[in-house]
This record gives C-alpha cells, structure tokens and sequence, in this order.
C-alpha cells in the first residue's frame, strides 16, 4: 500500500522569537491517505499545518506540495485547503455564497458554480440552507458549510485544525464517522490534527504522534496503539502501565526475562539482545491479567487497592510493594479482583511493547533542555 | 406580587431620577422649547407670538435658503469622501500596528483636542494666507509667480472640516478592523484570493458599520460647524449652521432657527435609524 507522497516536510524548522515550536520535523504525507497529527496542544502540530498552508514561514527546512517547494507561495496560490477549527465562516454572506467563495475568486462560470456548490452541500447533506447566515446555523451545521467550503475547490489536500473540536461529545462521534465517509468517497488527502486519540485511532489511516515540536512516532492506529516506540506515544495515546526494566535473559518463544525494582517479568526480547541493558516496557491495562497462583517468570504481587464499575467493564488499581500502582481493565462478564485482595500480575510477553532506553532518553533530554530554559514563554496554540 | 412591583418601580426610580432630573432639565427642555417655537411666528419687534404655523418649515423651499442647504449638503459631502479616503488608510495601518506604535498613532490623533478647535483653525489662515507660510516657501521656490488664493474658498472650508473631524472617522474604523476576526482573512487566502480580493470582499463589508457610524460623526457636524466656515470661508460659503448662527445672534427669528434645527436633529435620528438598522452598535457612536 505504498502511495506516491503528495506533501513532504524534510528538515523542518520553526522559531517564534527564541522559542522553537517545530524540531527538525520530517514528514511524508501519502496521497489519498488520511493521516492525523496527534500530541498535546503546544507540541506543535498546528504550527506544522499552517506552515504546509502558507499562513506560517517555517524557519528552516523544505515543504513540497506534489514535488514541488511551496516556499515562495503565498497561500492563495497553494493547492491545498484548509478548515478552520473556529471554521472562520464569512458572516456576511450565506451559506450559498460561503461555498461557493473559492470558485467565484477564481472566476468559474456562474452555471459551473452553481452545479459545484450543489453537490458540495449535498455531500455534506445541507441542502436547502442555501440562504441562511452562518449566524443562523448550529455548530454542527457550520461545521459542514466549512468542509463544503473547502472540498468545492477540489484541493489535492485538505488539511483540518482540530475541526470537531468545539462540537458536543455525541456530535462529534458522528462527525468523525462522516468526516472518515466523505474521505474515503472523495479520495481527498485528509491531513488532520487533533488533540483526542480516540479520535486519532478511529479514523486515521496513519497518525503522527507530537510532542514538544518533535515527532516521537509515524504509523498505522494499530503499530501506534500496540508497539508505540517512545515513552511518551504510550502514555498519550491510551493508557499504559510503564516499567523501566533491565534485560536478563533470552527465553525461549522470543521472550526475555527483565528485572524490575520490585520483581521480575517477561517481555517480547529486544534486536539485538544485550544483557544488563536499560529498557522502557508499556503494558496496556487491557492487556495485563491477574491471577491468584504466580506465573512463569513474573514476580509481581501486589495489594488491589481500587475496584471501579465502569459499565463497559471493571477497572482495577493494584499496588506493587515497591509504590508502582498497575492498572488493569477487565471487560465486563469476567471476574475482577476484588478490593484489598492480594494478586500476582501478569500478561503474554507478545503484549508488552518494548521502548529502547536510548531513544527515550534522548527524547527526555531534548524536552527537559527546553522546558527549563524557555518555561512559561510556550507558544501557546488555541 | 403587585407590591413587589411597585417597590421595584419606586427604587428604580430613586436610582435614576438624579440623572434622569438633570437630564430633563438640560436636555429635553430646551429641544421641547426649540420644538415648540419652531411651529410659532414672529411680531415686527421680533418678539415670539403663538400662532402655530408651518411657514419656518416651508421657508426651506425660498430658493435662497435651498442653496445654502445644497452648498452646506456638498460641502459635508465633500468633508466626509475625503475623511474617508484619509481615514480608512490611516485606521488600518492602526489596527494592525503594534502595540506601541498604535498608542503613538492615538496620542498623534487625540494631542490636537487639547488645543482649542478655534486657534488651531487659525493655525491654518497662518499656513494657507496669502502671506502664509505655504505661499512664502512656493514664491521662494520659484514654483508660483503670485500667491495661490487658498484662504477663503469652499475648498479650505472642506480642508478645515477634514481637518477637524477626522478623528472621528478613524476612530469607530478602527475599532471594527480591530475587532475583525484575522481567521475571515486567513480563509479567503486560503481559498485561492490575492490581498486587494480579500480586502474588497471581506474587510470592506465587514467594516461597513465603522465606515457608517463615521459617516454619521463626521457628516452632521459637517452641517452644523459655523465657525469653521466663518475661519476658512470667511463668508464665501455659507454652511445650515451659519444660518441657524444668524437666525439667533443676528435676524432674532428663532422660531426659524429653531425649525432649521429641528431638520437637523431629524436628520441625524434618521441616519443613526439607519446605522442601527443595518447592524451597527450605538456603543460605537457613543465610544467618541
């Protein structure tokens, strides 16, 4: 499934003032793919996106737009467009004139826009509201007059600030599914950002985990979700139980034997393996199980000191003797540790994701050098 | 429940009616007195006498008094084009400054309020006179062989007027480009417009209210300011407010003058009618 790129991003970066928003940012989008820019707000994410639609210079580096440099395009002559998480509707004009803005500056024919702006609003079912203000529509609704707005002009990509992010939860759900349909339609290269995971692992094809202006990891929903590759794609997206563990020895299936401060695992063995060696293990609450007799190879015995209802399932907090809290989901219909019980922890060595210490220090090195010099001048993205 | 009302109603009352006493007192009686004697006539010893009549308001029709009006109307026209040209540009580069180069540019527009109008008016016969400064350098120069005649014309009565209520045309535009959402302006980039398609389709419109609300600030004193035709015209072009000056202080017809004012009011209530019917806010008048 390997698609020509439509937009890349070598060497990128991004400087307000002293503060560097966007590290050295490497990025290949895919045409036709629909991939989402995911990390807390400041990490750069929006910066990258209007830097790709020409509202930001970047500092350094190269973006191409189908193979060619969009560094002397203003942004009315890029071929990309964008929908705006307030969604910068014109207030002036209605719904009609709103769509059809892109297509009248650029001087179409009066019957030609007509017919375009027709099947734009019936892509995103509004017609009818051809005469109303935006004032006069909800949010939900002002939402689709921004997508129509954009996918009328045909962009080769659409790129999207966080556009449900002022939308009510159950609305949201249902723009997502929509906004995932209307791409899948389209064929449209959707570049996406968002601040929700769930949001990220539900309709993405790709996602770009950020943080701090460096992009930690680049992959499919589930290589993210099951093998996240830096400390920090673990902990944002999901939850995760995180060990710092020290390799011991090879077993056989190719798992290892780790040491932990407060007992022994077993995880999937690292490539190559080196004995005495530092490594980050994530587990997914999900993924960690409980039992009352010890499991080949782990250790870890501790106190169950939460015992939640959550509908859908039960979430437990077990606390190891070393102070460590495990988290661990059982689905509904099972049977969960109850509260004040002692239990030994456990998971199949091919559910914990190996993190390489190196590169997660290397990241925590970068990011504690920036937050303490530059703290509280964060550039900070709305 | 009536009670309560009626307790509301009175430390409602009790509330306002200080200012609401002296603002009948101040305000509305007089425009009450003005109305009311603007339907009266007069005696030979110029004396008010009750006999209501509408022949002050028809006496607009006199073709004397018509053309002042028609002079007055194009001179305040004329007052307020080139505010806005003028304006505009000037309210623009302020919105977007930076903050301390918008405060230069505010404190550059209000410092001439602390001179009195009237001297800086004076400020310009020195300028713009035969002898004026302006004349000496072009003579000196050798670009003029006799002093440009500039006092004195209806064109420095148009300059005096820009000149004075300028400030009130940048001020309401500048506050609604400032208050212009910049995301409008990024979108219409983004959908393929050049700079002067934004301007004409987005920032234009959307500043229509600044523009109106500077109309109305700008227009209706244009009418009424006498002393700056009396500075800059010197009698040459005689403006509503001169008129209603001489029915006052010179002819003691005020019935007249009250009925030529009257027209006046009416005027500005019709236009800001307008304003706040196409949107604007009568905080933004009221902000100068």
């Amino acid at each position: 499934m390997s698609r020509d790129p439509i937009v890349e991003l070598a060497g990128v970066n991004k400087f307000y003032g002293e503060n560097h928003v966007v590290k050295n940012l490497d990025l290949c989008v895919r045409e036709g793919e629909f991939l989402s820019m995911l990390g807390p707000s400041g990490c750069g994410k929006t910066t990258t996106l209007r830097m790709i639609a020409g509202f930001e210079r970047q500092t350094d580096g190269l973006i191409t737009v189908e193979g060619e440099s969009v560094e002397e395009k203003e942004p009315y002559e890029r071929s990309v467009n964008t929908v705006f998480q307030s969604y910068a509707l014109f207030p002036h004009m209605n719904v009609f004139d709103n769509v059809a803005y892109g297509l009248k500056v650029k001087k179409e024919s009066k019957a030609g826009i007509k017919s375009r702006v027709d099947s734009a609003l019936s892509l995103v079912r509004m017609q009818g509201y051809e005469k109303r203000r935006p004032a006069q529509l909800s949010g939900g609704q002002r939402q689709r007059i921004a997508i129509a707005r954009a996918v009328v002009n045909n962009p080769k990509v659409l790129l999207l600030d966080e556009p449900l992010g002022a939308l009510d939860m159950k609305l949201r759900r249902q723009m997502q599914l929509e906004l995932k349909n209307l791409q899948k339609s389209l064929g449209i290269t959707f570049l996406y950002v968002t601040h929700d995971q769930e949001e990220a692992l539900m309709m993405s094809d790709r996602i770009a985990v950020m943080s701090g202006g460096v992009l930690e990891q680049i992959g499919t929903p589930k290589e993210i979700y099951e093998k996240p590759r830096t400390r920090f794609a673990a902990d944002f997206i999901g939850e995760a139980n995180m060990f710092e563990a020290v390799a011991r020895e090879k077993r056989s299936g190719g798992a290892a034997l780790f040491e932990l401060e407060s007992g022994t695992i077993l995880a999937g063995a690292p490539e190559p393996f080196v004995p005495g060696e530092m490594h980050y293990i994530s587990v997914r609450p999900e993924k960690t199980l409980f039992s009352s007799a010890p499991q080949d190879g782990f250790t870890l015995h501790g106190a169950v000191i939460e015992h939640i209802y959550a509908g859908s399932g039960i979430k437990c907090v077990i606390l190891l003797p070393g102070g460590q809290e495990i988290k661990i989901n059982v689905p509904a219909g099972f049977p969960a540790p109850e509260a004040g019980s002692a239990v030994h922890v456990y998971w199949k060595p091919g559910d914990a994701a190996l993190i390489h210490s190196d590169s997660s220090a290397i990241h925590n090195t970068i990011k504690n050098v920036d937050l303490g010099k530059y703290a509280g001048v964060g550039h900070e993205e709305s | 429940m009536k009670r309560a009302k009626k307790k509301e109603l009175i430390s409602l009352l009790a509330m306002v009616s200080p200012v609401s006493f002296w603002m009948a007192l101040l305000i509305a009686l007089p425009l009450i007195y003005i109305l009311g004697i603007s339907f009266c006539g007069t005696d030979e010893a110029h004396n008010i006498v009750l006999s209501p009549t509408l022949r002050n308001y028809a006496r607009i029709f006199d073709p004397a008094i018509a053309g002042i009006y028609l002079n007055s109307l194009s001179v305040a026209g004329l007052a307020t084009i080139f505010a806005i040209l003028i304006g505009y540009p000037f309210a623009a580069i302020m919105a977007n400054a930076k903050p301390f180069s918008k405060t230069l540019m505010y404190v550059a527009l209000m410092l001439p309020f602390w001179t009195n109008c009237v001297i800086r008016l004076y400020a310009w016969r020195t300028i713009l006179g035969s002898n004026g400064t302006l004349n000496f350098i072009l003579l000196k120069l050798g670009l003029i062989s006799k002093p440009l005649e500039i006092m004195f014309t209806r064109g420095a009565v148009v300059l005096g007027m820009v000149y004075t209520l300028l400030p009130f045309m940048v001020m309401p535009i500048s506050t609604v480009l400032e208050k212009l959402d910049r995301g409008l302006l990024e979108a219409s980039s983004d959908l393929g417009a050049r700079p002067a398609t934004t301007f004409l389709r987005v920032t234009l419109p959307l500043s229509a209210p600044g523009v109106f609300a500077g109309v109305i600030m700008v227009f209706i004193p244009a009418l009424g300011f006498f002393f700056v035709s009396d500075l800059m015209g010197g009698g040459t072009s005689q403006l509503i407010g001169n008129l209603v000056e001489r029915q006052f202080k010179e002819s003691f017809n005020w019935p007249f003058g009250a009925a030529l004012s009257v027209l006046l009011i009416a005027a500005t209530l019709i236009l800001v009618r307008l304003y706040t019917a196409s949107g604007g806010q009568l905080d933004d008048l009221g902000a100068m």
